[in-house]
């Protein structure tokens, strides 16, 4: 049974118009900022960048920075607020598809999506930045050698956007509505984090490095990017493990608050 | 001793300090067609939605096929199918698309099934148009065709035949009776009582979250003669009527007066022995409405039983 809803899942996620919608838009920055990168490093004669190091830098920030956990929170929040607004999580259930087996299906089948978004991100990147290098410098460096590397970036940087889809899931149960999912999941990724770094920063001292241990700096370490932050970043292995700690209390709560919820009508 | 496949046992929902449902015991045997019936925010919705684990009842018991439900264990309804509401399929997928999704949880369910099913519900040929572009109708023959995927032994119906013209009635109703002649138990709830009494073996009547009546139809109205009179004043003829042994109710309906419980002949006697003469008297069977307006006082909401809930019927 799990299995089947879990594939059930994934055929509607991928079906959504929200994921079209964001998948396109991602293609768009995504062609922007590779251009833009090239172009200031072309101006500055600075850099000399190979294809590898391009897409292992654009895969980073699609998982690591601001726009990938915005496209994550919209994309598991809407997802999960539609089963409430058009009463389809009503269907599932009464057929005999257990609350527990329902959520974690739903939160497993926006795997598939975030691994559409980095092959998005790798699939833009790869022409446009493999243009400029070979105008500038007649080679694009070596790729092939790289290939694991990029695998790897890929998997680290879905694994850094989990704990934003398991907050937007939670929010989706408790509030029934993308309002309260995709709002609050927005507030925290875009507001929460922000005015909090701002607010330790003004603290000082060693309050600062408690950003490390959020959602987004933990993002960061696992993937290696370097956001320019003052803080010292915690190490990749207790990122993990910090990040696998974020995404079980968010699921936890939501199957507990799930479980005890009357679904009228 | 026939099978239970829907049994309730003192079930009731609270919320707050208002009352859904209050001690409702059900008994559904197999095979029959049996009818919920009661007017809109009399509960059946609210059961409806306990006896598929969507609520948490307040107190009491639900079990489907021998098996307990609760929100916490739904497994025994992997053998029902149900319609409760709107039906909530994926607005861009067509109607087989649809089906086909449902038919994943069902490893038995193949794709002919599903064009089986389309055919049985009359979608066939709008099986590849998209559900969001189906009127009410189409979007309510697509829940049926869901709900009959997996080849249910229970089949539960709330409102089925919500936004359908008469003729899209008419086939639901026949469509029930179809399936109860291949052997599926149907639990349907309607606020249409006349469309029930044409489709129902037995039937529980709610009002205000509390059973009023209990049995088969033939049971509920038995020997319910209702004689209509024209009369130019019907509250003379109502004042008049109280003084005639037998009779158990009366209801104006503008120029014309009901009269339960006594036959045609002795009402015209009566009262044309006190001067009031009526230009027109018919007599027929009561029905499920009648009764109902019989056991409620519509003036204030209260339930007032005028005969006493028939429970026969119910297995030991």
């Amino acid at each position: 049974m799990f299995v089947n809803v879990l594939r059930a899942q994934q055929t509607k996620g991928l079906r959504s118009g929200v994921f079209w919608v964001e998948a396109s838009l991602l293609a768009a920055l995504t062609a922007l900022m590779v251009v833009l990168t090239n172009t200031m490093s072309e101006l500055s004669s600075d850099a000399q960048v190979t294809l590898a190091g391009q897409l292992g830098d654009m895969l980073k920030q699609t998982s690591a920075s601001s726009m990938g956990h915005m496209l994550v929170v919209v994309l598991a929040g809407s997802l999960m607020a539609h089963e409430y607004s058009r009463r389809s999580l009503h269907l599932w259930l009464s057929r005999g598809v257990s609350r527990p087996t329902f959520l974690w299906t739903k939160f497993l089948s926006f795997l598939a999506p975030m691994a559409l978004f980095m092959l998005v991100t790798a699939a833009v990147t790869a022409p446009i930045a493999a243009g400029f290098l070979y105008a500038e410098h007649g080679t694009v460096g070596p790729l092939s050698a790289e290939l694991g590397s990029l695998v790897w970036t890929t998997v680290l940087g879905m694994y850094a956007l989990i704990p934003y889809a398991a907050l937007a899931l939670f929010l989706a149960v408790v509030g029934r509505s993308m309002l309260v999912a995709v709002g609050g999941s927005l507030a925290f990724t875009l507001v929460a984090e922000t005015l909090l770094a701002q607010l330790l920063n003004l603290i000082g001292g060693r309050a600062v490095d408690a950003m490390a241990y959020l959602p987004s700096g933990l993002a960061a370490s696992v993937v290696g990017l370097d956001l320019g932050v003052i803080y010292t970043p915690v190490d990749p292995g207790p990122a993990a493990v910090l990040i696998a700690g974020y995404t079980m209390v968010f699921l936890v709560a939501a199957t507990l608050v799930f479980r005890r919820q009357d679904l009228s009508a | 001793m026939q099978e239970l496949v829907l049994e309730t046992s003192g079930l009731t929902k609270r919320y707050g300090t208002v009352t859904g449902v209050t001690e409702l015991d059900l008994a559904v045997r197999r095979g029959e067609v049996y009818g919920f019936i009661g007017p809109n925010g009399s509960g059946k919705t609210t059961t409806i939605a306990m006896c598929l684990g969507l609520l948490h009842p307040t107190a009491g018991t639900v079990s489907v096929l021998g098996r307990p439900v609760t929100p916490g264990d739904t497994r025994a309804l992997r053998a029902v199918g149900s319609l409760l509401g709107t039906p909530g399929m994926v607005p861009s997928m067509s109607g087989r698309g649809n089906l086909r999704l449902l038919a994943r949880l069902h490893p038995d369910v193949d794709n002919e099934r599903v064009e089986e099913v389309l055919d049985f519900v009359g979608l066939g040929h709008a099986a590849g148009r998209r559900v969001k572009g189906y009127s009410l109708g189409m979007g309510q023959r697509l829940a049926l065709g869901a709900a009959l995927l997996h080849r249910p032994e229970l089949l539960i119906l709330d409102e089925p035949t919500n936004g359908l013209d008469p003729a899209g009635m008419r086939e639901i109703r026949q469509l029930v009776r179809r399936l109860a002649d291949d052997g599926v138990t149907v639990f349907l709830s309607s606020h249409l009582l006349h469309e029930v009494e044409q489709v129902c073996d037995r039937v529980t009547m709610l009002a205000k979250g509390r059973e009023v009546a209990q049995g088969t139809v033939a049971q509920l109205l038995g020997g319910r003669e209702v004689v209509r009179i024209r009369v130019a004043d019907t509250d003379r003829a109502a004042a008049v009527l109280t003084s005639l042994p037998g009779v158990t109710a009366m209801r104006p309906d503008g120029q014309w007066l009901e009269i339960e419980g006594v036959a045609s002949e002795a009402v015209i006697v009566h009262l044309v022995e006190k001067g009031v003469v009526p230009s027109e008297v018919t007599s027929g069977r009561a029905d499920l409405e009648s009764l109902f307006f019989d056991l409620t006082d519509e003036n204030n909401g209260e339930v007032q039983p005028t005969h006493t809930p028939v429970l026969a019927g119910r297995a030991a």
